[in-house]
């Protein structure tokens, strides 16, 4: 009894739990975190992305002609008689 | 004529229809973890720094960090990378000798850089600034001491591919981690030095 009495009680006061340094910090520390917080969410974001960007920019050259040497026609000058052909 | 070993070694290209070399891609993205964790090892100095109350920091009691000493060792840090670009770039143009000479310049300058800051350090703890004596100084061994370590780890590299470029065995891969590697220690210091020096 008693104790459903203090779980009621407690349910019906919340407070916020100041549970991390940040929570009971001044507003200029609540500044820093949020700015910290988004330097830290943004930068492999914006790595991962510059790293994707780059291997776009690079797959053009790298890939170009990759898969048509590969499936073009065996031209009949380069066919050599008497040789094991391509 | 029958090209040298150093020419047929050294102009070693990325393989078709790959976007990179397996160790410039390792090595790429050890580098995105490392700076992941100087971002963790700033935000957290920052904050804390942005919690002590105004005409607190740097504590009154503690040293102040020499800023212009380090202004002098972040130009040479950032010289040796310019460098080491230049060594780069003179590889396929003068070959691997005129590269292997930037490149020991590059190193000079970067040991130069890793003694000054240990000088440096050897002041500061005389003076009272040591890993317990304050925030500052517990943030200020742990930031710049991994830089630090991070530095002379990378110079224990290039020397290694210096002498191998020297005697003609360096492939252009490693040569590439290596030098992705000196970039992000070179790069990484004036965001540190703009942080924890001002």
């Amino acid at each position: 009894m008693k104790r459903g009495l203090a779980a009621l009680l407690a349910l019906a006061w919340p407070v916020p739990a100041l549970a991390c340094a940040a929570c009971v910090a001044s507003a200029e520390r609540n500044r820093t975190f949020f700015i910290m917080t988004m330097v830290l969410s943004i930068l492999p974001l914006a790595m991962i992305a510059g790293g994707l960007w780059w291997i776009a920019r690079h797959a053009r050259g790298r890939l170009v002609g990759e898969f048509e040497e590969r499936d073009s026609p065996v031209s009949p000058s380069a066919v050599v008689p008497g040789r094991r052909n391509p | 004529m029958e090209p040298r070993v150093t020419d047929r070694v050294l102009s070693i290209s990325t393989p078709r229809g790959r976007f990179a070399e397996n160790a410039v891609f390792g090595m790429a993205l050890a580098v995105f973890v490392e700076v992941m964790l100087f971002a963790g090892f700033i935000s957290a100095f920052v904050i804390v720094r942005g919690a002590t109350p105004p005409g607190l920091w740097p504590p009154p009691n503690q040293p102040r960090l020499p800023l212009a000493t380090t202004a002098f060792n972040t130009s040479l840090l950032l010289a040796s990378g310019v460098i080491l670009y230049l060594a780069h770039r003179a590889l396929p143009r003068r070959g691997a000798e005129a590269a292997a000479r930037l490149m020991g310049i590059s190193i000079l300058l970067g040991g130069a850089f890793v003694l000054f800051q240990g000088v440096e350090w050897v002041r500061l703890i005389a003076q009272g600034l040591t890993l317990t004596s304050s925030q500052l100084g517990a943030f200020f061994y742990l930031i710049v001491g991994a830089h630090g370590l991070h530095a002379a780890a990378a110079l224990v590299a290039l020397v290694y591919f210096w002498s191998a470029m020297r005697n003609k065995r360096l492939s252009r891969p490693a040569f590439g981690a290596v030098q992705l590697f000196w970039y992000f220690v070179v790069l990484m210091w004036p965001v540190i030095y703009w942080q924890v020096y001002s």
